[in-house]
């Protein structure tokens, strides 16, 4: 089949006239998770020369939906390229996605499994299909329903699609059989498996020279535990006894930090400098420097001066903080009155907004289109 | 029923609730606590039985299927008796364009899925039921639970299958 981008409909024959060529192609992918493989289906060619060539958008459109319907119809879901091929380069491409439909293409055989109702596990049924089964077929074929899993493979033996279906009939009985069997295995290996694991835990608690008798085992294991908490206590008490025996700092007084230390720093500064000036020889200056050191009298002084400004400040602070007191009582009624009536009058609002988004509230409508086999609803939100 | 206990005012707030969180994750919220989710579940499971009883359907199947940011809910039900196939065809159809139009959830379920199209079709003995939404549909069908294919994740099951 061959093409020439033309803007009118071309006769066959005066296509394969032309130098440029383009043949259409399609691939297929059940899913992105395959790689694209070239298939030999041969499209219908009016459609793909509007799907690429049609002047009209909406025609272009239109040609991919009869193409994708085509496509369903024919050969099922999965990933579908549609090429344009020119000297086996692919000049124009577009991939139509079918999800709503199973794959088929592809597909070598279909096989069956069945899950059991006891296990949950899919037993595989000893049917297989050319095409993909329907229910009846199923239900004849392996003798009963339930969950039921049909599996695609490709020919090399490689799943390529999965469906899960709920027939409405009894298990059928080999099913059922299979999973009595396999269900008492499995409860036999699990017992035998957690017998010989309590013993293995019970070894390693009590030790390889535990006693046999229960009563002996469990009063050992007590006083394991008994030890474990004196252990505990031990240390408790040692880490009680390190945090007490840590030399704590002297404590300071409040007049040591505001006017000794203060003090003793402005002394021991001044007798540092009269040092340094003596050891330069400079005995004036060092002389000097020896009238400048406070007596105890700056230093009760400074004591008296600071305590008046503290107890005037503590003074200013407590009237101040009394007439604030009062203000903040006043503010905080107010804002509480305050609250109340906006409270009151959002509860009002909130009424009428309900009231009226219940009334011009967000509206469906709905385009519905019915024939024959069935109906689409497209809904719209307006508002 | 379920809602038949609860007074308007509680659905009120309900609801006042789920639009400020969504219905996607108020629905995840209530199926993570048990009593709600075991009465979600079992109220499904109710109904889906009758429909199964009702209109004698012989198999069902869910399978969501992702398509970049599109997501595909397909439901096959496969009903051998014509009649009885047409009858539920005719029934959800005015069901669905009844809950769209007139239940005030409607709205949030469709812009927040970004529901699509809704689609119904008679092939062979069977009706299959398509509603294209966004990731989203999957993810709350997913949480539901149930026997449903996803697609390509369904693969990496398959090792567990007995030969």
């Amino acid at each position: 089949m061959l093409f020439k981008k033309k803007e009118e409909t071309v006769p066959q024959q005066e296509i394969e006239e032309e130098d440029v060529q383009l043949y259409p192609r399609i691939r297929f992918r059940p899913n992105p998770n395959f790689s694209w493989k070239i298939t030999d289906i041969e499209p219908p060619a009016d459609l793909v020369e509007d799907l690429f060539f049609a002047e009209d958008p909406q025609r272009r459109k239109e040609a991919e939906a009869e193409l994708k319907q085509w496509l369903r119809e024919e050969y099922g879901g999965g990933d579908w390229k549609i090429e344009l091929i020119r000297d086996g380069r692919v000049v124009r491409s577009r991939t139509i996605p079918i999800r709503d439909e199973d794959i088929k293409y592809g597909v070598n055989k279909w096989l069956v499994y069945v899950k059991g109702e006891e296990t949950g596990k899919f037993y595989k049924a000893d049917v297989e299909f050319a095409h993909p089964p329907d229910p009846t077929e199923i239900l004849d074929a392996i003798g009963g329903g339930g969950k039921i899993r049909i599996v695609g493979y490709d020919e090399k033996g490689k799943i390529v699609t999965t469906k899960t279906i709920e027939i409405n009939a009894p298990l059928p009985d080999w099913v059922k059989e299979k999973e009595n069997s396999f269900e008492k295995q499995v409860l036999k290996a699990i017992r035998d498996r957690l017998t010989e694991q309590q013993q293995k835990v019970l070894d390693s608690l009590l030790g390889s020279n535990a006693p046999k008798s229960e009563e002996s085992a469990i009063s050992q294991l007590i006083n394991e535990l008994e030890k474990l908490v004196k252990n505990k206590q031990i240390e408790k008490i040692q880490e009680l006894i390190d945090t007490l025996k840590t030399p704590s700092e002297p404590k300071k007084s409040l007049t040591d930090i505001l006017f000794l230390e203060p003090y003793k720093a402005k002394v021991e500064s001044i007798n540092l400098l009269i040092q340094k000036y003596a050891e330069k020889g400079d005995l004036t200056t060092a002389k000097e420097l020896l009238k400048e050191i406070p007596d105890g009298t700056g230093a009760l002084i400074n004591l008296l001066t600071a305590g008046a400004n503290l107890a005037n400040a503590i003074a200013t602070a407590l009237s101040s903080g009394a007439n604030d007191h009062r203000k903040l009582r006043e503010k905080v009624r107010k804002a509480v009155e305050e609250r109340e009536k906006r409270k009151e009058s959002k509860e009002e609002s909130e009424e009428e907004e309900e009231n009226e988004s219940s009334e011009q509230g967000k509206k469906v409508i709905v385009k519905s289109i019915k024939d024959e086999t069935g109906w689409k609803i497209k809904p719209e939100v307006e508002g | 029923m379920i809602d038949a206990n609860i007074d308007s005012g509680a659905v009120k707030k309900i609801f006042k609730l789920v639009k400020q969180i969504g219905l996607y994750e108020s629905i995840k919220a209530i199926l993570s606590r048990e009593p709600f989710r075991g009465m979600i579940v079992n109220k499904l499971k109710d109904m889906s039985d009758q429909i199964i009883q009702t209109y004698q359907i012989q198999a069902h199947s869910f399978n969501v299927r992702v398509d970049g940011d599109l997501c595909y809910l397909t439901v096959e039900l496969h009903i051998p008796d014509s009649e009885k196939r047409k009858l539920l065809r005719d029934r959800l159809h005015n069901t669905v364009k009844n809950s769209l139009e007139q239940t005030s959830i409607s709205p949030l379920f469709i812009e927040e899925f970004n529901i699509k199209d809704i689609t119904c079709e008679e092939i062979g003995d069977k009706l299959k039921v398509v509603v294209v939404g966004n990731k989203r549909l999957g993810e709350l069908i997913k949480s539901l639970g149930g026997d449903v294919d996803y697609g390509e994740e369904q693969k990496a099951e398959n090792s567990g299958e007995e030969g």
